[in-house]
């Protein structure tokens, strides 16, 4: 990897509790992602892969080691700062979409832009921006229940874009979508890393899905087996 | 955030309605409850301080032998400046159920206390052509507005009752309708001659209460014991007080109904709260999900907690205040019978706005905080993977 490294993760490890039995999830795992890099995650399950998206995002804490991002450990922040940073510098793409129902697709999109202080039109006015973006822009008034699954991931992606985020971390993000879909789920991440230049963390379980990362990572027993730096 | 809040409120509109609904009837039953203990304390501290009601020192129910009145009068009590004499009538107007009060009384001392002759000013007002007509005319009677715009009086017309604690039919005559812009006294009554009325029912010559009007420098508290010394060896024993003292007396043979409505009051409101808390808990049970996403958008624990609680106040606060509202529309003004007490206005005052303001206020919050505490501290990971 030839790129200043966005993130630098540093022998994490991450242990879980099932009964009473201890399972590390993640052992000592250390690896980097570029700037402006397309990454995804492989692995088979309990391999740690979403344990470590959850870490690169800050949802969870790991037990040791430290992430750097940007040169900045987050592992050391509180709750607080640790949330003020996911608004600014983190876009979640999930598998179930989550959206809140009870909001429009514009509405969703804004939803995050309720932290940043900004006027009411200039979120309208970002948020529409963003669902154009996605190929969205004549279902802006839709209620999820009201759009296929293909077009409820496009809003997400929608939502994970506005902020302008430093990276955009995927969990599966087509697991719930037919091929064809899928297909135009994944030309949009292509679009948006190849375009606009963003950092793209994918988890996936399938292959041509994890083809069109520019490089993929394979996890094993919370550990990288394959394209690590 | 109230866009978000209210798109949860619009997305469930039976069970928020429900809930706010049922705020809504608590607190308009509280508001009703607390106005008739306001409006008993008008009463009570309405009443004239220069004016002493006697009644038999044994019940409120027993009468008293109306030479009594001559004999205040004459023993020149210090600071007596009049006294006259009630008698309630009770009888049936129509229907049992029409019930307003009825009330004989001494005409010439009832005006010179009470009308146009009276030194403070009229309480029942009329011109002084009517209460002269309403001095001579035996059979007459005067009602007070509200009677005759509840069953169309007119002056001149007849007024019929059917005697209960003095049987026989009784004839009236409507010589005069008064009106009264005291609120401690109601237009609600009607009152006639005590000698009418002795002479129909065979010249007991008793009456109800004595009614004592004092100079204004009148040492009130002798001149009670003074009156009282009069009857004191008699058969006839007395209990002269303070008029507001005579009311708040009359008002306790309803037993402690403050203590009664105010329980009523709260335990309705407490189980509103009840009912509250668990549409709240609910709320948050189905939308861990949505928790967690607004955790991972960034919004903190303090917001996510917020929200709850700004969930809760826009259901109990709008329900609360769609309750005061209501009692205030429907009350406020507006004269009310409650047994055999009429109040001349049920005053919803703005202090009883503000108390049901502020216990819709403390029901969002205590409904709204554990729910909003239990939001708060889901972890991201688990809220994310639950539904």
């Amino acid at each position: 990897m030839s790129r200043t490294p966005l993130i630098e993760v540093r022998e994490v490890a991450k242990t879980f509790a099932r009964g009473d039995e201890e399972v590390r999830v993640l052992d000592r795992l250390s690896t980097e992602i570029g700037q402006g890099e397309y990454v995804a995650l492989m692995g088979p399950s309990g391999s740690g892969k979403t344990t470590l998206l959850n870490l690169l995002g800050a949802l969870d804490r790991p037990d040791t080691g430290s992430i750097l991002v940007a040169g900045e450990d987050i592992t050391t922040f509180g709750d607080d700062e640790l949330a003020s940073w996911r608004a600014r510098a983190v876009g979640f793409i999930f598998q179930a979409y989550n959206l809140l129902p009870v909001l429009k697709a514009v509405e969703n999109v804004e939803l995050p832009l309720l932290l940043f202080g900004l006027s009411r039109k200039e979120r309208r006015r970002r948020a529409l921006l963003a669902l154009e973006l996605v190929g969205l822009a004549d279902r802006v008034d839709h209620y999820p229940k009201e759009l296929s699954g293909g077009q409820e991931q496009r809003v997400a992606i929608a939502r994970a874009l506005v902020t302008d985020p430093a990276f955009l971390l995927a969990d599966e993000p087509t697991g719930d979508l037919d091929p064809q879909s899928s297909v135009a789920i994944l030309d949009l991440l292509d679009q948006l890393h190849r375009g606009l230049g963003k950092t793209i963390i994918m988890v996936t379980h399938a292959r041509d899905a994890a083809d069109r990362a520019e490089r993929i990572v394979h996890l094993e027993g919370g550990r990288v087996v394959a394209g690590g730096i | 955030m109230l866009r978000l809040v209210w798109a949860h409120v619009r997305a469930q509109p039976l069970r928020f309605g429900l809930t706010a609904g049922s705020v809504a009837l608590a607190l308009f039953l509280y508001c009703s409850l607390q106005t008739v203990l306001t409006s008993l304390d008008t009463l009570v501290s309405g009443s004239s301080g220069n004016r002493l009601i006697t009644s038999s020192a044994v019940s409120l129910f027993q009468s008293l032998p109306v030479s009594g009145v001559e004999r205040v009068r004459t023993a020149r009590v210090p600071g007596v400046r009049s006294v006259g004499h009630w008698t309630w009538f009770d009888g049936v107007f129509r229907d049992p159920k029409e019930f307003f009060a009825r009330f004989a009384v001494d005409v010439p001392t009832f005006r010179a206390q009470y009308g146009d002759e009276a030194p403070g000013g009229q309480d029942y007002l009329l011109t002084s052509a009517e209460w002269d007509r309403f001095e001579t005319e035996r059979a007459g009677c005067i009602v007070g507005r509200g009677l005759a715009d509840r069953y169309g009086f007119e002056v001149g017309d007849p007024l019929v009752l059917e005697g209960t604690i003095y049987p026989g039919t009784w004839r009236f005559t409507i010589v005069a309708i008064y009106g009264s812009d005291n609120p401690t006294y109601d237009e609600e009554t009607m009152f006639f001659h005590w000698p009418y009325l002795n002479e129909g029912s065979g010249r007991a010559d008793v009456c109800g209460t004595f009614t004592i009007d004092l100079d204004p420098s009148a040492d009130a508290a002798a001149a009670s014991t003074a009156i009282d010394a009069l009857f004191r060896n008699s058969s006839n024993r007395t209990l002269t007080q303070l008029e507001a003292a005579f009311s708040a007396q009359f008002l306790q043979m309803w037993g402690n109904i403050g203590l009664l409505f105010g329980f009523i009051g709260y335990a309705v409101v407490f189980a509103t709260f009840v009912i509250s808390l668990n549409t709240m808990l609910l709320s948050v049970r189905e939308r861990v999900r949505e928790v967690g996403v607004l955790k991972t958008l960034g919004f903190r624990a303090s917001t996510v907690r917020g929200l709850f609680l700004l969930e809760a106040l826009v259901v109990c606060g709008g329900g609360a205040l769609a309750g005061a509202g209501l009692a205030r529309l429907l009350w406020h003004g507006q004269p009310l019978r409650l047994a055999t007490v009429i109040f001349p206005e049920f005053l919803v005052t703005d202090a009883t706005l503000v108390e049901a303001a502020i216990i819709g206020a403390v029901l969002a919050l205590v409904a709204g905080l554990a729910p909003a505490v239990v939001a708060s501290r889901l972890t991201i990971v688990r809220a994310l993977r639950s539904g």
